[in-house]
């Protein structure tokens, strides 16, 4: 219980405090499976409960200091980290066309590799950008792997062409119309439009997921981002 | 539940097993590259089908190659440790770890195993080798 208050409390006060943490570390944690230890974290956090100093914002040192705490085992200090990071991580990859379940073991993927490498960090301070990158590259890697399993019917290699170069512009001028159109629309309109666009497969409970809306409301949004759409593209005719 | 920047946090299964892993952490290993990934990078020429998953990671000197199958909610590892060498295997999964020995050639095979992201720790016993760590990955 204690462990849970801390956890909700710390980040808002070393958000604005003078790493008192420095002063409160304890030794090396013992070396191998994890060195699992408490005392100097609850010391650490009980000193910044105390002191809610106030004018560094999620400074770098500070959170230099929650890695090294952290890759010697305080467990405090992790679950700081996770509460100041866990969400960045979780955005970058819903951002994703991922289903609930990928996106969930994606981010424990994400999360659990920072665990194991806090102490190979070369720049603990850039933490934020180095855990965006990798959930952006595991995003990548999942749907190349999903996307690769789609055939393609043999038949449609064999068509003959009908395309004429005018034909081809027209579409392409077309296309970059609606294209411009779609940019214009609002949240969560241009989401529900871009799933409906580049995954149709997906279910209404998974549209409704990723675009942040209820799922009763995807058709109600669906069509007004239709009527918005027709709308856009007359005007600029 | 949001995070100091009104972020949303991941669900709570996540958290745990962001908590779990950092409580099952080795940093007396050496961290392995993952070096192919048969679902993302299939062999020039053939598609990714529905077969096993093959997965190579290495690191100073040593390989450990995978064949991830997938039935429903559990899956099966066999693994294959290059050079081969006896060694000590630990699944570490967010729910815990299973211990596991290989054969004297270093391969092993785990069963019904659940299927969440893991991490597998081999300690070969070969002269002077450091235990070897995959970095965590899902099953697909």
């Amino acid at each position: 219980m204690l462990g849970l208050l801390l956890c909700l409390l710390c980040p808002m006060y070393i958000s604005g405090t003078r790493l008192a943490m420095t002063e409160t570390d304890g030794g090396p944690a013992s070396g191998a499976f994890g060195g699992y230890r408490v005392s100097p974290g609850i010391a650490g956090c009980a000193i910044l409960l105390g002191a809610p100093v106030s004018d560094q914002t999620h400074g770098p040192a500070c959170v230099k200091e929650l890695v090294r705490r952290a890759a010697e085992g305080d467990e405090e200090a992790w679950d700081v980290l996770l509460d100041r990071y866990a969400g960045r991580v979780w955005g970058v990859v819903r951002s994703h066309p991922l289903s609930f379940h990928d996106a969930q073991d994606i981010t424990q993927t994400v999360l659990c590799n920072l665990a194991e490498n806090l102490h190979r960090l070369r720049d603990p301070e850039r933490i934020g950008a180095w855990l965006a990158t990798v959930a952006r590259n595991e995003c990548r890697r999942h749907l190349r792997a999903s996307g690769r399993t789609r055939p393609l019917p043999p038949g449609d290699l064999d068509r003959p062409d009908d395309r004429t170069p005018e034909s081809a512009y027209l579409v392409a001028e077309q296309t970059d119309r609606v294209r411009t159109a779609l940019t214009r629309l609002d949240r969560p309109q241009s989401e529900v439009v871009r799933l409906a666009l580049e995954h149709p497969e997906l279910s209404r409970a998974e549209v409704a997921r990723l675009a942040g809306v209820a799922e009763s409301d995807v058709s109600r949004v669906r069509r007004r981002a239709r009527r918005r759409l027709a709308l856009l593209l007359r005007e600029d005719r | 539940m949001t995070g100091p920047d009104g972020e949303e946090h991941p669900p709570e299964r996540v958290m745990a097993a962001a908590r779990a892993a950092h409580r099952m952490r080795r940093p007396d290993t050496v961290l392995a590259d993952l070096l192919s990934d048969s679902a993302a990078d299939p062999p020039p020429g053939l598609r990714a089908g529905p077969g096993p998953r093959l997965l190579t990671f290495g690191a100073a000197g040593v390989e450990l190659h995978l064949q991830v199958t997938v039935h429903g909610d559990t899956c099966d590892i066999a693994g294959q440790l290059v050079p081969p060498a006896r060694s000590a295997v630990e699944f570490r999964h967010a729910g815990g770890a299973f211990h596991h020995t290989s054969d004297s050639d270093g391969a092993f095979v785990l069963r019904s195993l659940p299927r969440t992201p893991f991490s597998l720790v081999c300690s070969p016993s070969l002269p002077g080798s450091r235990p070897l760590a995959t970095p965590w990955t899902p099953v697909r």
